[in-house]
């Protein structure tokens, strides 16, 4: 059963972001379904405690202590948070500041199916297609999951 | 100073390039990782020992790394313990002196754990930290370009490194060996990427390889090239077979029978191929849009410009004099400049961009992969290093605060030549 469910342009692009950030992961693996409606995030998100004590006494403690204590598992996130550099005035480089931009030139569009170029995209979630044949593909499979 | 060993070790996100100063003269490769084998025998392999798997179905990876930063230090500590042992570099901590890298704008909680492990955990010697790029502009650069005439052949005073690794893509301009911290560009594609791009894109044309990075990274190596001419190559994949040189034709690994994947040779006319169960991925499109993305990221909807145009960025966030010299004197370095034509369309592509009253010269090394740990070989044998170096004494007196000044690349006055 088809569910008729149209993408607004918002989570059109959550969609891409997160599987930018999927296409991070180190053991990709399945496919996850596409975040339907806009403003809900079905990833739980992974939380993990953050050490705040800025100053790590070094003589007090024992090399066990501090080895458990510096292989805490932390994601890069917590790590961003505890580091304070997005409080740090804007003229000081950070790896925030050295993002680079976009590009001056549009977006080229490829047919999410086959990879050539495409002039047409699904009514329903977006994707690119580039003829009947691809577009079949994509309603079969494709629409509704993520990619690119 | 003679019992001090310098041990030279490039911590990269995918591999650590690792050796002493004075006795190696290549450095080790070890994969940055520890991987287990799902199914069956639960096999666990610790970096170096990487090497002695021999089916790479299944594997779960746990990398130290997370986006370029190091997070996971269980993970690394393990590895580090396997390469400092008398089974790798027979590495006592106590008699040496460490040279490692960081990535750039690396977070200032992350290098506190750097100082602390290496010091309190390990316990070296002496250590200094830096990023590879820096590392890189300590080789003979000019030996780069070999056609420049013989009254330039010295050392240049700008030099712009373009790192594009595993996790990300530096360009980082430097002058007169100092990095222009606000000129630093940074872009979230690496070869990681790639590859999960790859496989993604595959599995759903063909056959389905998610569960299988390993070869789907031999493959991007073996059969991705960055295309000169993007829309004519994509016409030439649509033609059939027979008239499209682009077309490869993968035969997949088979571990149940130890055979290895490569590129079989096309048949031509009536020939048929013998009825082998191989498994074939033909490589069409593929093998040029996926490196392309490093030039467009745009192509996989990231909102962030490709090499060549924020290599331009970079260049105009520097002082307006030094442009020509950036143009004249550009390092690629890292795993994805091996794929071929990268230096050409970076070339190609910069002529078409930067003003037409510079030169553009690209230079690569050999080899892209190891440049920085032998620019840290050299660097090692200075005087400069050992006064970048800080002690384990130094640091039980004032902690990590005297990593903080003697690591720093960028002095102040540096940032007189950003614009
Ligand atoms: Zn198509
Ligand atoms: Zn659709």
């Amino acid at each position: 059963m088809k569910h008729k469910v149209i993408l607004d342009q918002t989570t059109r692009n959550r969609n891409i972001q997160h599987h930018l950030n999927e296409l991070e992961r180190d053991n990709y693996a399945e496919v996850p379904e596409l975040e339907i409606v806009s403003g809900t995030i079905t990833k739980p998100r992974r939380t993990s405690e953050v050490d705040t004590s800025q100053n790590r006494k070094t003589k007090a403690r024992s090399k066990k202590q501090l080895l458990s204590q510096l292989t805490v598992k932390k994601n890069l996130n917590a790590l961003l948070e505890e580091s304070r550099i997005d409080q740090l005035p804007p003229d000081i480089p950070t790896y925030f500041t050295a993002v680079a931009g976009p590009s001056r030139y549009p977006p080229r569009k490829f047919c999410s199916v086959c990879g050539y170029l495409s002039n047409y995209s699904c009514k329903t979630c977006g994707m690119r297609y580039c003829s009947v044949k691809c577009l079949e593909i994509h309603e079969e499979t494709r629409c509704m999951k993520y990619t690119v | 100073m003679t019992e001090r060993k310098v041990l030279v070790l490039d911590n990269g996100a995918n591999t650590i390039k690792a050796g002493y100063a004075l006795f190696s003269q290549q450095p080790k490769i070890i994969p940055n990782c520890r991987v287990t084998r799902g199914k069956g025998d639960k096999k666990t392999f610790i970096g170096d020992q990487f090497s002695s798997c021999t089916d790479f179905s299944g594997l779960y990876y746990r990398l130290p790394f997370e986006k370029g930063f190091l997070t996971n230090w269980e993970v690394e500590k393990g590895i580090w313990d396997r390469i400092f042992s008398k089974d790798v570099l027979d590495c006592d901590p106590q008699k040496t002196s460490l040279l490692i890298t960081e990535p750039c704008f690396n977070l200032p909680n992350i290098q506190r754990t750097y100082d602390e492990m290496i010091f309190e955990v390990y316990e070296f010697q002496s250590y200094c930290r830096t990023i590879a790029p820096w590392l890189c502009i300590q080789n003979d650069i000019s030996s780069l370009y070999p056609n420049r005439p013989q009254n330039l052949a010295e050392p240049p005073d700008c030099v712009l490194v373009v790192d594009s690794g595993y996790s990300f893509t530096h360009i980082v301009p430097f002058v007169m060996g100092r990095p222009i911290l606000p000129a630093i560009r940074r872009i979230n594609i690496g070869g990681k990427l790639l590859t999960n791009h790859l496989k993604e894109i595959v599995s759903f044309r063909y056959w389905d390889m998610m569960d299988q990075t390993y070869v789907m990274n031999e493959v991007k190596e073996t059969c991705c090239y960055v295309s000169q001419d993007f829309l004519a190559d994509l016409e030439t994949c649509r033609k059939n077979t027979r008239d499209n040189p682009i077309l490869q034709e993968y035969v997949l690994p088979d571990f149940s029978r130890n055979t290895k994947g490569y590129i079989r040779e096309k048949k031509r006319g009536a020939e048929i191929y013998d009825q082998s169960d191989e498994q074939v991925l033909y490589m069409n499109n593929e093998c040029f849009t996926v490196p392309e993305i490093l030039f467009n990221p745009s192509d996989i909807g990231m909102n962030q410009a490709g090499i060549p145009e924020v290599i331009v960025e970079a260049i105009n966030a520097t002082h307006p004099d030094l442009h020509g010299l950036f143009y004249g004197n550009i390092v690629l370095v890292g795993g994805n400049s091996l794929f071929s034509g990268y230096k050409e369309r970076v070339e190609k592509d910069l002529r078409v961009l930067a003003p037409s009253e510079f030169e553009v010269k690209v230079g690569i090394p050999e080899d892209p992969i190891t440049y920085a740990w032998h620019g840290g070989r050299q660097f090692a044998s200075t005087p400069e290093f050992d006064e970048r170096l800080v002690t384990r004494s130094e640091y039980m007196e004032y902690g990590s605060n005297i990593c903080l000044r003697k690591f720093g690349l960028g002095g102040d006055e540096i940032d007189e030549m950003s614009e």
